[in-house]
């Protein structure tokens, strides 16, 4: 009876200490993900189908495969207020996401049948059992597994960050995106964008007039020759 | 008399809130509704550009209400030079809000009360950017952790597209005066 009684308070002390060792992790992993949305600077400024055409390499129509989470490590210094002494090092990590697209139609350039394409964002996690932190940029949101589009893609194949050795596109910027509804009309970023009254004008608002006006700026692009951004 | 002069300044208080809101709403000023707990700020600075961010940190500490000091140890907001690669940002900043970044979905965040920022530049482009656009860009994404959204004011250091914009309009400054 002793014996039992010793056992089960042996166990007992062990639960609770394993408890307070692996609870909190356990707890962090099972937890929601943290949301972060960040506002980005865009590098590309095409706005208009015309100025998306311009600018890239290849427009498709493309169904989203698979999303392959990737995380981007840096070890940076830790400067000092006069920012020139450095003070430590410290290791940085940014998610981004591999997009596997399968190609539906081609509007513009050669595709190969499934090609990849890059996305800031990504989920994250803090140590191996830390909580996950879900971050992605607010006018860029990551896509969303079998939806389709019309993408409009510039080729950053060798960029030496994300595509060394590989074939790796992206968007030209959030405008270059356009999510095709079963109903015929169109989802783009011009919302989160905040673009002003006289852009949004000319933007298409279903996917007959964005197939209209890809033929018409490529068929002004094969007129005038290459175009220059 | 005293009470006359009284009535003045209240009235001249409660029109320059006023308007400062009205700007501010006007211009679709703000990420959202939140703020920082306080005007006193502390930074950290990670990796390049640890001159044009110190720069960008001082126009908004010298012409704004804010009080940005720098301190790496109890820091809240960091701003950073890292190579993202090709991936179409100059930069980014994003906000968190709530106890122990206990939520940093935009939604909320943005309209809460601020515990940490990050202000990130993007090395794959900005190393060929002369010093004035790379503190440009600084100064631009921490107008983001301040909760300023984008604009198209030819002056204001908002607008993604003026690169050679480092300093603060005078609406760029009331935005944040109202606030803080």
């Amino acid at each position: 009876m002793i014996h039992k009684n010793r056992t089960l308070l042996a166990l007992a002390v062990l639960s609770v200490c394993a408890g307070a060792l692996f609870g909190p992790h356990l707890l962090a992993r099972l937890s929601p993900a943290l949301e972060y949305s960040a506002q980005g600077n865009l590098a590309e400024k095409a706005v208009t189908v015309r100025e998306q055409t311009q600018r890239a390499d290849l427009i498709v129509r493309a169904r989203i495969v698979s999303l392959d989470n990737r995380i981007l490590t840096e070890t940076l210094p830790v400067y000092a207020e006069d920012a020139v002494t450095i003070l430590e090092k410290r290791e940085v990590s940014t998610p981004f996401t591999d997009v596997s697209l399968e190609i539906l139609e081609t509007f513009k350039g050669d595709s190969a049948p499934f090609i990849t394409a890059l996305q800031t964002g990504g989920t994250l996690r803090k140590g191996r059992l830390g909580r996950a932190q879900h971050f992605e940029i607010a006018a860029d949101p990551l896509f969303q597994e079998g939806s389709e589009h019309i993408l409009f893609l510039v080729d950053i194949t060798g960029d030496g960050v994300h595509s060394t050795g590989r074939q790796l596109y992206r968007v030209v910027n959030p405008m270059g995106r356009y999510e095709l509804e079963p109903d015929g009309t169109l989802r783009g970023m011009a919302k989160e964008l905040e673009l002003d009254v006289a852009a949004l004008r000319q933007l298409p608002q279903t996917e007959r007039a964005l197939r209209q006006q890809i033929a018409s700026a490529l068929s002004r692009e094969e007129g005038n020759g290459p175009l220059v951004q | 008399m005293q009470r006359r002069e009284w009535h003045r300044t209240a009235l001249i208080s409660a029109m320059t809130l006023v308007g400062c809101f009205l700007v501010g709403t006007a211009f679709g000023a703000y990420l959202g509704s939140g703020k920082w707990p306080s005007s006193s700020l502390r930074r950290c600075h990670l990796g390049s550009y640890a001159t044009a961010c110190s720069n960008a940190a001082a126009v908004w500490n010298n012409n704004t209400q804010l009080t940005l000091g720098y301190n790496c140890g109890s820091l809240n907001f960091q701003t950073l030079g890292g190579n993202y690669g090709n991936n179409g940002f100059f930069g980014y900043a994003y906000i968190c809000a709530g106890p122990r970044e206990s939520d940093c979905n935009d939604q909320q965040a943005w309209n809460g009360t601020y515990t940490y920022a990050e202000a990130r530049n993007n090395v794959y482009y900005l190393d060929s950017w002369n010093p004035t656009q790379r503190q440009f860009n600084c100064t631009h994404e921490l107008g983001h952790c301040w909760s300023l959204g984008h604009d198209s004011r030819a002056s204001s250091v908002m607008n993604t597209g003026r690169r050679s914009t480092i300093a603060l309009d005078e609406t760029n400054r009331a935005n944040v005066n109202s606030k803080y």
